[in-house]
């Protein structure tokens, strides 16, 4: 026991050591990409971005605190028609307030939070399962209102995003022109860059409070909420507090998703697309917020990879359409999903765990014998 | 640093699920800084006095004062702030935490900020979280658990997961420590260090101590008042001398045909 406890603490020291140089240079390989890769890969990488925003938003309400959310997809649409409502300007037939986008921008992440607050008096109450039940209810009254409410949503066509804009500036479009080292910096890669800021402000926020003594309490009524209330832990408040601030990054996420579609229909925001950012927290390892990135980058790429080279992958291509690369990408993260879920049920995190120690050289054995107390 | 311990009046305490009756009119003071036990039989209601004490059981009548504040209706959080530690009989930590996050938690109601001061590190939060950590190693160290505070929870053996639960419920600062079976389980060497931390809370911190545990040489060793309960009712309250020597007690424990059978050896002269 003694042993197993000073491994771990080696490898907690080798985690040190190995994190600043590999964020260093993942940083600097994330920045120069856009000075290399066409389009298509720029665009992958943006929704990603925009995507693990809500992955690392549902991964605090799952694995931190051991909730379940199905209504994941309901606070995205929130931000994204929240956004769409907020900034478009009114017509006769579809509603709008004609803020500034940038307000506006701000405004809707604020009102997917209000809604998760509002949702609160349950999210407080009900724990695991049964909130995953009742916020089922969500995703079908969301549903309903995108397809009725013609004036809000556009109904089955959709509506047009209005574009962001702080000033002159398009901040996903292609004025004032800028460049850097030559290459111009057109609408993927400001696409690129905004939405990578963006998600590295988001993981840091994340991670500032997972590491506080909110994301504390957060663990503390997950590993055992009644010896949590006995430490002073107000279990239905942090509850509440973790929906409402995963809601928060769903609309963030909601609006960034928006902006970069440029259109948005109602049948995107369904209960699919919350049984996705589910897997892209469970593909990542439940608990991690490096995971939940990870898992984001691989449940959103890999329908737009699989498109890509569908012609390379023999029996995809072609005519036969019932068996496109959406379709393809279910099955394959489904089957990923048993995998980790029987093999690795730390998923993607774990992964790189194995790498870091793989790749630490071994210490002498001597050090194994330090006295333990 | 600490406050002195609190007096416990318990009146009248009875706690019925479905019927049955887990305690009934359950009545006793435990004195400011003193070590109360409260002994009995499996099942005599010393789990479910304790569940009350901390606010998890709502008994359908009685009273329950910490130094004159009234306890029971409270949330167990607000139980937590009037100066009610609890240490758990099986030593549950939180499996996910370090050792040093577990103690932390203890410092959960004294600490200051939310998700925004947590996520933007304002300087209240920051100051709030050191001195916590200052506090907690404090705390290690008085009960000889600091070397293990970098270590995952989950690792702990048994022994040491009791030393770190007792020193998470003296992290909350309590006035009265709730200790349920501090000593199950352990070996002979560890039972005597958990009687030297016990004796050294109540008198280096002058916290009271109630404490619920099977083994009567523990029990007896250390305490000044000890509570016998048997199905739900208080058979006595006294001096350890006394209680054992209590018919009623040995009654409780040994049955009463035990109880009959020690009279008549008494009453008659040997022939």
């Amino acid at each position: 026991m003694f042993k197993a406890a000073l491994t771990s603490s080696k490898q907690a020291r080798a985690g040190v050591r190995w994190r600043v140089p590999v964020a260093v240079v993942a940083g600097v390989v994330l920045l120069a990409i856009p000075l290399y890769a066409d389009r298509f890969w720029l665009n992958l990488g943006s929704f990603a971005f925009a995507a693990a925003i809500g992955a690392v938003g549902l991964m605090i309400l799952v694995g931190r605190v051991g909730q379940l959310s199905l209504a994941h997809s309901f606070f995205l649409a929130v931000g994204a028609y929240g956004y769409i409502w907020l900034s478009s300007p009114a017509t006769e037939e579809s509603w709008g307030l004609g803020l500034p986008s940038l307000a506006a921008a701000v405004v809707a992440v604020a009102l997917a939070g209000l809604a998760g607050l509002a949702f609160s008096p349950l999210a407080g109450r009900l724990k695991g399962i049964y909130l995953g039940v009742a916020s089922l209810a969500l995703v079908f009254i969301g549903q309903h209102v995108l397809f009725t409410a013609e004036p809000l949503t556009g109904g089955y066509n959709g509506r047009n995003v209005p574009e962001l804009s702080i000033g002159s500036f398009q901040v996903f479009g292609v004025e004032p022109e800028l460049s850097l080292f030559g290459v111009p910096l057109r609408q993927a890669e400001r696409g690129w860059y905004v939405t990578l800021l963006i998600l590295a402000l988001t993981t840091v926020f994340a991670v500032l409070v997972l590491r506080s003594r909110v994301g504390r309490a957060f663990a503390a009524i997950r590993d055992g909420e009644v010896h949590a209330a006995a430490l002073g832990v107000r279990v239905a408040r942090y509850r509440s507090v973790a929906f409402t601030l995963s809601s928060v990054y769903a609309g963030l996420a909601g609006v960034l998703l928006a902006l970069l579609f440029e259109r948005v229909v109602p049948e995107y925001w369904d209960l699919f697309l919350s049984l996705e950012y589910l897997a892209m927290v469970v593909i990542g390892g439940q608990a991690s917020v490096a995971g939940a990135i990870a898992g984001a980058a691989f449940v959103s790429s890999l329908p737009l990879l699989l498109q890509r080279y569908s012609d390379a992958i023999p029996g995809m291509g072609g005519a036969v359409s019932n068996f496109g690369p959406a379709y393809v990408a279910q099955i394959l993260y489904g089957g990923m999903i048993v995998l980790i879920l029987f093999y690795e049920p730390k998923g993607l995190a774990a992964l790189a765990t194995r790498a870091r120690k793989a790749l630490t050289p071994r210490r002498p054995v001597a050090a194994d014998r330090t006295p333990a107390a | 640093m600490t406050a002195p311990g609190a007096r416990l009046q318990v009146s009248d305490v009875t706690v019925r699920f479905a019927g049955v009756t887990a305690l009934s009119g359950v009545t006793f003071t435990a004195e400011p800084g003193t070590i109360h036990a409260v002994i009995g039989p499996n099942g005599a209601g010393k789990s479910s006095l304790f569940n009350v004490l901390s606010g998890i059981y709502k008994p359908a009548e009685g009273s329950v004062r910490v130094d004159g504040s009234e306890l029971i209706g409270l949330a167990p959080h607000r139980v937590t702030a009037l100066g009610v530690g609890r240490a758990f009989q099986n030593a549950s930590m939180f499996a996910g935490l370090t050792v040093e996050e577990n103690l932390l938690l203890g410092r959960h109601r004294l600490g200051r900020g939310g998700v925004f001061a947590a996520g933007l590190r304002l300087p209240y939060a920051r100051r709030s979280e050191r001195e916590a950590r200052a506090k907690v190693r404090e705390v290690a160290e008085f009960l000889g658990v600091d070397h293990l505070l970098a270590l995952p929870a989950a690792e702990l053996p048994y022994g040491e997961a009791k030393r770190v639960d007792i020193a998470r419920a003296l992290a909350t600062e309590p006035r009265l420590l709730l200790l349920d079976e501090p000593a199950a389980g352990m070996h002979t060497h560890e039972k005597v260090e958990v009687r030297d931390t016990i004796r050294r809370i109540a008198a280096e911190r002058q916290i009271t101590v109630l404490l619920v545990e099977h083994d009567m040489g523990l029990v007896m060793g250390i305490s000044e008042q000890v509570t016998v309960l048997d199905f739900g009712q208080v058979v006595t309250t006294g001096p350890p001398g006394r209680v054992t020597s209590d018919e009623a007690v040995i009654a409780a424990y040994l049955g009463r045909a035990g109880a009959a059978q020690k009279a008549r050896s008494e009453s008659q002269p040997p022939s």
